[in-house]
């Protein structure tokens, strides 16, 4: 159950919504303020790409997004940030109280119990509304695993209770609904529908590997009631003897875990708004459900352990045959193989493939795609590129798309946000992104990239941005920006700019265009 | 060859230059890596020629190799040989090589012997492949190499001007003073300044690392500078002032570049002529502006294709390959892009082991029913000396001359759908004595060279090479069939 808020209520299509971010990594060299007030939102089923150089806080705030920043030496210290209405970094006051003495002296004083339970409720969200595909393939996934245990486990990890569902669907399968859907199927014979109602008819009862069966039963000769007989039969040889009970027992399991999540979920939306007596009603009802689960709970774990094969089996065996499915989703050559190969059997982009099918485990409404092509070569790059666009169609989940190459964004995307240390400097839709740029940042990185589909001038030089990004130890006072740029002015080293609508959907953060300045 | 007398002087030229890794285990030879696969090319004096090729080709390896930091396992590099030497030398080679491809490596040849009777002792004085590592410095003094990363390739310890001084205090005899004038000089030609002689390289960013490195290679007026992806590790706005800065310091000093990158737009910007490269080959080579508009190769049209174009606006018509790029340590026979070319012939150098599995599907009953009344398919030899494939079944096959009959309608179903000129490499089926299976036999496959096609314009395809045909199709089809065949 997820917790309203009323800033987003009337906006429905936005999926996720960062305010005023601020992320920090306290070193002994000094802050590095990584983030400093970031704002942007994604709708649902768009790309939004976020463009800027190495070290300008992209990836950053990725794992902000996901919450995954490395405590020590990072935090998030200020903003908030929604994914489906729910503010999934929670009350940060409560999390962890900062004590800024120096520049090199921090003290953090970590709220344990709260960041476990905050923890808890993050492993729910991650994979489950939100999943990332890395920059590294290589890096990014475990050597000594393979392929298919590695995406069985995100797949295991998240629909323990989807899963039991269509075993124990299967498993039950009688007379009476076979017979039904072959009547049905009768009825739609030979339509295109029909097909579609088979493909949904066998998954919903987890005989997806009788599907091309089904259909060439449907389409043959036979009489009905023969063809009702060799329906059973199809699905009599589906079963695979599975103890139920094990199953139901380890269904309840999971949902205990599951409500478990919930309450917590919502307890902390009731903190977050200082409601106490809701909190305190919340808490008393998760104090009676660990209750009543502990009884239940350690008889079962005890079972699972000492009769493993029972219990364990039938789960592997249908994780198993989703991660073929999601395999084959991403258009893997060869799935039946590189299910049981290891990381270092595959190139690249064979292997960015297989993380993308692993981001897919749980169905996410949206991505976060850091980099993912930077390492690749540029025809596995119009691979995955195409791709992920293709996902994003046929699943209609959102893409944060973060790259360096301005090209790609021009392919992928939306809107765009460029970033620049640490600051969106500008954000718009992206055909006014590459035609009516504001922010003279955007305008120099657009003129300093090389172009290959224009006439090459022997003579010709690029125009570049005199400098380097800044160190964000001690980043520029102002418009951080100031220091590199054309049309430098006195406010521009004293205030910082704020990023303002300039005209519909187009923001820039620059004195130019605007004298707002942005309060702390 | 190019009769422009216009033109400036060859200053490098590589000929069918070759360099392969043995892969061992233990004491056993495993075969070899053919990173480098019969590379020929010139360099015109400053010009820059721009090597592009994606991850694995062998663009870094044939960089070092020229520059002798590895030894070619064969062939010939010529740099810096008097102008009338060279254009002797390459009307030789080229001629030696025109008959090698023609006959075969033939050795006992009396036209190929003459040749090299005149070849040798010129090879002997000019070829750096044949020259010892003494030597090898002496000529080091005019061709530099800078290098990819800019965080490993300087000397942690050492000072800035320690660094660029190195190269001056090896190879030429200026004095001290003199070293330290010409470093400062040097410093602020690539955009640095004095301060900076006396920092250790931590102290500086990727780009002006870059800057040290490239102050370094110039310090000693080098002739040729081989750079090997020299901003492929920096930022965008940081990548084009270094291209500049190449630029200008190739404006000033009339150095020649050999400019390595899988970046193709930095390719386009910097390179005056373009070689593409695959595998250990190169597939083609023209002038820029012409290859990145007229292309020739099939390959080279996907691997462009392939770019993005930083404008929403323009919608590219994209060749997408299939598959990934085979291991150079075992490549495809004939031309090593047949299996992935969209618009690959009969004879590109379809091989049995290509064609086992399409075989496999061909006689899969719920694709071809007609093929039903065949027993089940046992096993498929691969014959790959032999050129053929063996189909076995499990038991005996009736009336096999019929059956040959209607597989061959099969094979020419198969021909007949996309993909399916593989199919059409298909020479004959035999039936096997035994009588439980066939044989299956190929053409013989043709090996694409590299040749001029228009003038200047060089590629290695068996599309352009078939003077009889009017078989080979209209180069715009192949964005279509490509589409078609997704």
């Amino acid at each position: 159950m997820l917790v309203e808020d009323k800033l987003v209520e009337n906006e429905e299509a936005v999926y996720l919504r960062v305010e005023n971010l601020s992320t920090k990594f306290f070193t002994s060299k000094g802050i590095v303020k990584a983030i400093d007030n970031l704002s942007f939102e994604i709708r649902k089923g768009e790309i939004f790409g976020l463009v800027g150089e190495s070290g300008c806080g992209k990836s950053v705030t990725a794992l902000s997004v996901m919450d995954l920043i490395q405590d020590p030496p990072g935090r998030i210290t200020h903003g908030k940030i929604y994914i489906d209405n729910f503010n999934i970094i929670g009350d940060l006051d409560r999390l962890a109280k900062i004590d800024v003495r120096s520049e090199t002296d921090v003290r953090i004083k970590r709220n344990k119990r709260m960041i476990k339970r905050h923890n808890e409720i993050l492993s729910k969200i991650r994979g489950d509304k939100i999943a990332m595909i890395f920059q590294e393939p290589f890096l990014a996934m475990n050597p000594v695993m393979r392929i298919g245990e590695q995406i069985s486990e995100s797949i295991l990890l998240h629909n323990r209770i989807d899963i039991a569902n269509s075993i124990i669907r299967r498993e039950n399968i009688d007379r009476g609904k076979s017979d039904s859907f072959i009547e049905y199927l009768e009825t739609i014979k030979g339509t295109e529908r029909a097909l579609k109602e088979i493909n949904v008819w066998t998954r919903e009862y987890g005989v997806p590997d009788a599907e091309l069966k089904i259909i060439e039963l449907s389409r043959s000769a036979l009489s009905i009631n023969e063809k009702k007989e060799k329906m059973y039969e199809l699905l009599l040889a589906e079963k695979r003897g599975v103890n139920l009970q094990a199953v139901f027992e380890e269904r309840e399991y999971f949902k205990d875990r599951e409500k478990l999540l919930e309450l917590n979920m919502e307890m902390t939306g009731y903190e977050e708004k200082n409601d106490e007596v809701n909190a305190r009603r919340v808490g008393e009802e998760i104090k009676e459900l660990r209750r009543g689960m502990t009884g239940r709970n350690i008889s079962f774990l005890l079972k699972q352990k000492l009769m493993k094969k029972q219990y364990e089996r039938p789960f592997l065996q249908e994780a198993r045959r989703r991660t073929l499915e999601l395999l084959k989703l991403v258009n893997i050559a060869g799935a039946e193989r590189v299910i049981d190969s290891y990381p270092h059997e595959m190139s690249g982009g064979m292997l960015q493939r297989a993380m993308i099918a692993m981001a897919l485990a749980s169905n996410p409404k949206m991505l976060i795609a850091d980099e993912p092509t930077t390492a690749l070569d540029v025809t596995t790059q119009a691979q995955i590129l195409e791709l992920i666009k293709n996902l994003n169609t046929v699943t209609d989940s959102a893409v944060l798309f973060i790259t360096h190459d301005l090209a790609v964004i021009a392919e992928m995307c939306q809107r765009v946000g460029v970033m620049y240390a640490g600051n969106l400097v500008e954000s718009a839709p992206v055909e006014i992104i590459f035609s009516n740029m504001k922010h003279p940042y955007t305008i120099g990185l657009m003129a300093s990239v090389p172009r290959a589909d224009k006439k090459r001038d022997k003579a010709m030089k690029l125009e570049s941005i005199p400098g380097a990004v800044p160190n964000l130890i001690s980043p520029p006072t102002g418009c951080r920006f100031h220091p590199r740029c054309k049309f430098k002015m006195d406010i521009c080293s004293e205030k910082k700019p704020k990023l303002v609508e300039i005209e519909k959907d187009h923001k820039v953060a620059c004195f130019l265009y605007s004298n707002e300045v942005e309060e702390n | 060859m190019e009769s422009d007398k216009n033109q400036k002087n060859i200053v490098l030229f590589v000929t069918n230059l070759k360099k392969y890794f043995p892969i061992t285990s233990g004491f056993r030879n495993k075969g070899v890596v053919k990173a480098v696969d019969g590379v020929t090319f010139w360099v015109r004096e400053g010009e820059t020629l721009g090597i592009v090729g994606e991850t694995g080709c062998g663009k870094t390896t044939l960089g070092r190799t020229i520059l002798r930091l590895i030894d070619p396992t064969d062939g010939e590099i010529y740099y810096d040989v008097p102008s009338d030497e060279m254009e002797n030398i390459i009307k030789l080679e080229t001629e030696l090589q025109e008959k090698k491809e023609r006959d075969g490596e033939n050795k006992n040849d009396t036209e190929v012997e003459t040749l090299l009777k005149e070849l040798i002792p010129l090879r002997k004085k000019y070829s750096l492949s044949n020259k010892s590592n003494k030597e090898i410095i002496q000529k080091r003094k005019i061709m530099q190499p800078v290098f990819q990363d800019p965080f490993s390739s300087l000397d942690p310890r050492k000072l800035v001007k320690d660094i660029i001084a190195e190269p001056m205090k090896l190879l030429t005899d200026m004095s001290n003073e003199e070293i330290e004038k010409r470093t400062a000089d040097l410093l602020s030609e690539i955009g640095l300044n004095e301060d900076h002689m006396y920092r250790f390289p931590h102290e500086f960013s990727g780009g002006q690392r870059q800057r040290i490195g490239l102050a370094r290679a110039i310090s000693i007026e080098p002739k040729l500078l081989v750079l090997d992806e020299p901003t492929s590790a920096l930022d965008v706005s940081v990548q084009a002032q270094i291209l500049n800065i190449l630029k200008d310091v190739q404006e000033r000093r009339g150095i020649t570049y050999l400019f390595i990158s899988h970046h193709l737009s930095v390719i386009r910007m910097m390179s005056d002529r373009v070689a593409v490269m695959y595998l250990g080959k190169i597939v083609e080579l023209a002038e820029t502006d012409r290859l990145f508009t007229d292309m020739l190769h099939p390959y080279t049209k996907a691997l462009l294709s392939a770019i993005p174009v930083p404008d929403p606006k323009t919608k590219v018509q994209r060749v997408v390959l299939e598959g990934e790029i085979p291991s150079p340590s075992d490549p495809p026979k004939g031309c090593h892009f047949h299996p992935r070319c969209p618009v690959a012939l009969p004879v590109c150098g379809w091989s049995p082991r290509d064609m086992s599995g399409p075989l496999q599907t061909m006689f899969d009953q719920f694709r071809n029913p007609e093929l039903s009344i065949l027993p089940e398919v046992n096993e498929i030899v691969v014959d790959e000396d032999g050129n053929s494939i063996e189909i076995k079944f499990v038991s005996a096959v009736k009336s096999s001359d019929e059956m040959v009959n209607i597989i061959n309608k099969v094979i020419e179903k198969e021909q007949s759908l996309p993909n399916g000129v593989k199919f059409r490499s298909i020479k004959e089926i035999i039936p096997a004595p035994t009588g439980d299976g066939f044989t299956i036999k190929l053409i013989d496959p043709k090996v694409p060279h590299l040749r001029e096609i228009r003038p200047g314009h060089f590629a290695s395809c068996l599309l352009y090479d078939a003077p009889e045909g009017n078989t080979q199709p209209e180069f715009a089809d192949v964005g279509k069939q490509a589409a078609y065949s997704r």
